[in-house]
């Protein structure tokens, strides 16, 4: 069994989890976490719609939500603030409105995107914690916790 | 993105020094490096490059800008605004394209469109037709 580390979409804690899940529940937060890469063809209006995983909203996909990913490719609609652990990118299909938040950006020549953006490496959660990091930082906890 | 901003030393006309302090307006046709400071504004239908040393606090109007530098400002470009992995720009960017290259950050309004950037357009007047996302900033979406 493959191990990934992920960020909880909802707390943004460190969470190991198995690399075929689809989703797990956070052990930090009690929430449950979609893990699986989402390809998004359709028309989805949810107020939050998220994967500690890659998004990629096709040409066919309009979505009006507030989406978190861990890389987000946009070729359709999107309407809605976004935060992505390490890439955007906006192909020249797409139309994007809202706010984006991530490591980086790309608007390929012919994209439409209007909204305010937060790039750069320091705007966004670490997307992958070392094992020992975070090994480390539970032993800090713990050692707080006891003491 | 295959095609990127040339800025090769030849290229350009203006090149404000590293050890220079320019404060004022600049408005002339050709493309300018910045290597040292500039405060003020620029204008050209050429391109215009912030070298990584550079800094620049100002409204700038051009054909194409290359960040490697800091630029506190607004940015508007006929065609594309790059930011590469050295850069830090807090502002707005109205342009047809936009490069923000991984490592470069960037905070601010942005407007991006191949009708956005086009010449003549004013550079402060939101795009027809669309408002100002009602939403507050992203932080939001984090719970
Ligand atoms: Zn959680």
């Amino acid at each position: 069994m493959a191990v990934r580390h992920i960020l909880c979409t909802q707390c943004d804690l460190p969470l190991d989890v198995d690399e075929t899940a689809k989703s797990v529940n956070c052990r930090h937060c009690n929430t449950r976490v979609i893990t699986e890469a989402m390809v998004v063809a359709e028309y989805v209006a949810v107020r939050r719609f998220a994967t500690a995983n890659r998004m990629r909203i096709t040409k066919k996909g309009i979505v009006y939500a507030a989406v978190r990913a861990d890389a987000l490719e946009v070729e359709g609609v999107l309407q809605g603030d976004v935060v992505s652990l390490s890439s955007i990118r906006i192909a020249k299909s797409a139309q994007v409105k809202g706010s984006l938040r991530g490591a980086s950006l790309s608007l390929e020549p012919g994209a439409t995107f209007v909204g305010d953006v937060a790039i750069g490496p320091e705007q966004v959660p670490r997307a992958e914690p070392t094992v020992d990091g975070a090994l480390a930082r539970e032993a800090a906890a713990r050692e707080a916790a006891g003491r | 993105m295959a095609d990127s901003i040339s800025t090769k030393p030849e290229e350009f006309t203006t090149v404000i020094g590293p050890d220079a302090q320019f404060k004022g307006e600049l408005t002339f046709q050709g493309a300018v490096r910045v290597d040292g400071q500039f405060e003020g504004s620029i204008q050209t239908s050429g391109k215009v490059f912030v070298s990584k040393g550079g800094k620049l606090k100002a409204e700038v109007k051009s054909g194409s800008v290359a960040l490697e530098g800091q630029v506190d400002g607004n940015l508007t470009a006929d065609d594309r605004v790059e930011l590469r992995a050295t850069a830090q720009l807090r502002g707005d960017v109205r342009a047809a394209k936009l490069l923000v290259v991984e490592g470069a950050s960037f905070v601010g309004r942005c407007e991006v469109g191949p009708n956005l950037g086009a010449p003549g357009a004013p550079a402060t007047r939101p795009a027809d037709g669309v408002a100002r996302p009602a939403a507050p900033p992203v932080a939001a979406a984090r719970h």
